[in-house]
């Protein structure tokens, strides 16, 4: 029997303001998948990832997160399955590094001890050893992002949502943190849909893409992105 | 109970980001939670102090200029209701005033410059007939004035009734303050952590949790206005009934263990009300979905 998909969309249809921003939407990310969410601004891209992790909750359709449908969740059940990533890296300025992943942590009753132990690990792993003590404003847009991600990963989730993660970042350091974001998911297995409008991080980082136009999403094996 | 502790110490954080207003809150809680306590005191305490009265047999008599007092003394006491019945001479009464004003002899000067009367003292057969009694000797003939403690606690009935009407509006005033003070504390600490409360509920916390901190949080200043309010009153409740047990006996009903009682009461009465006022504050801002 195989193991559920991590995300199973088939006839998605959200619709608000009057406008129909989801059109029967059919997606599926299978566990340990890396695959990109892409489209134009305003295409649904966004839509689709609040309603992954219930920001949004008004849909017609099925969605199912990890084999059981996003409805029979309760929220914080949902979210803590689920890490996410945010293009403006929500980071709580008035505290530190290991205060601001901490936060993730002890939200789940996770003890400060095994805390302690692991944040500086995963700082280390991302490049920021030694920077807990640092506020954000003390940190660049890339180490900020680095921070988030760890913050993401504390819960050791199931699936990580990356929304446009390297948004507000030059060239150089977007590609660094989606290096970053690939290798882990490679090291962790979890799966990772990871939205982005970025020609230059597709070549750099091929993979399945699914593509929003108009509402409706189509899939592209990471060949015909290379192409 | 990580959970526990983890919100316990946010909510002693939150205390701590909004220290003024924080302050004020609890200054208005214990100022309210103060005029609640003493009002209970009062009303327990004066009950006693009427009974006392109530209950005693002593009445005294003032007779006219020119009349002699000594001869009043003798037909009063054949009084049916009448126990007996004795002389208090103005001079009696002087001595009895610097023993009374001992350690401030200002206060005697008025009385010795004038000449106090003399004072028919009846002890009555039964406290029931305080009242028939003075109605009785207000009607004959020579009696000037008759001075009973009936007469002044139900004075003092009347004017603890009048105090304790307005101490309830100044008390009703002050507790909707408090209750306001506090809702808009935190609403404005909600306001100010909108980002983290919002980011807390994405990374998985519970919204219970999270409301259940800032419940905490008006709880922990409820807790130091009511405190406050305690201690006063504690002292304050033992202090004056010490004066008064020196001074007249076991009069008040209020004993000093019961003054401890009410004074825990309002203690807990403080962080109850914040958490009320803070419940009523994150109601509908924070949510399950």
């Amino acid at each position: 029997m195989t193991a559920a998909a991590m995300i199973a969309a088939e006839g998605l249809r959200v619709r608000y303001g009057g406008r129909t921003v989801l059109e029967d939407v059919a997606l599926r990310l299978e566990r340990g998948e890396f695959a990109y969410l892409i489209g134009r601004s305003g295409s649904g891209k966004s839509t689709l990832l609040s309603l992954l992790y219930r920001e949004l909750v008004e849909f017609e359709g099925s969605l199912e997160v990890a084999g059981r449908p996003l409805r029979d969740y309760p929220r914080h059940e949902l979210r803590r399955r689920i890490g996410v990533v945010f293009q403006s890296y929500e980071l709580l300025e008035d505290k530190t590094v290991f205060e601001n992943i901490a936060m993730a942590g002890e939200v789940r009753g996770m003890a400060s001890g095994p805390l302690r132990q692991e944040i500086p690990t995963l700082l280390k792993r991302v490049g920021l050893d030694g920077r807990e003590r640092d506020y954000p404003a003390q940190l660049s847009g890339g180490e900020q992002q680095r921070v988030a991600i760890v913050r993401a990963l504390i819960g050791k989730p199931e699936l990580l949502l990356a929304d446009e993660p390297t948004g507000n970042l030059d060239a150089q350091t977007a590609s660094g943190v989606l290096g970053l974001l690939r290798e882990l998911q490679r090291e962790t297995g979890m799966a990772m849909l990871v939205v982005t409008h970025s020609r230059e991080l597709l070549d750099a980082f091929p993979a399945t893409a699914w593509e929003i136009d108009e509402g409706k999403v189509r899939k592209h094996e990471y060949r015909e992105l290379l192409r | 109970m990580n959970i526990a502790n983890y919100y316990v110490k946010e909510a002693w954080k939150g205390v701590r980001r909004n220290a003024g207003a924080s302050a004020a809150s609890a200054a208005l809680i214990l100022a309210a939670l103060l005029v609640m306590g003493l009002l209970l005191m009062a009303r327990a305490g004066l009950a006693g102090v009427s009974h006392y009265l109530h209950a005693q047999l002593e009445i005294k008599v003032y007779v006219e200029e020119g009349i002699d007092s000594a001869r009043v003394a003798d037909i009063l006491a054949e009084q049916p209701f009448v126990a007996s019945a004795s002389l208090q001479t103005g001079e009696q009464l002087l001595e009895q005033l610097q023993s009374f004003f001992a350690g401030k002899p200002y206060l005697l000067e008025a009385f010795r410059d004038g000449a106090l009367p003399d004072a028919v003292v009846l002890v009555l057969k039964e406290a029931e007939d305080m009242e028939f009694a003075a109605q009785e000797l207000s009607r004959m003939d020579g009696i000037q004035q008759v001075v009973y403690p009936q007469e002044l606690a139900q004075q003092l009935v009347y004017w603890s009734g009048l105090l304790q009407s307005a101490g309830l509006a100044v008390l009703a005033f002050l507790l909707a303050l408090a209750f306001m003070i506090v809702f808009l504390a935190i609403r404005l600490a909600l306001y100010q952590r909108s980002k983290e409360i919002r980011l807390k509920l994405l990374l998985g916390a519970r919204a219970g949790h999270v409301r259940g901190q800032f419940l905490l949080e008006g709880a922990v200043v409820g807790l130091a206005g009511g405190a406050g309010a305690a201690l006063v009153l504690s002292a304050l409740g033992l202090a004056v009934k010490r004066r008064l047990t020196e001074a007249y006996g076991e009069i008040l009903s209020l004993d000093g263990p019961a003054i401890v009682v009410l004074a825990l009461l309002v203690a807990l009465a403080g962080p109850i009300l914040a958490a009320a006022a803070s419940y009523a504050a994150v109601r509908k801002r924070i949510r399950d979905a």
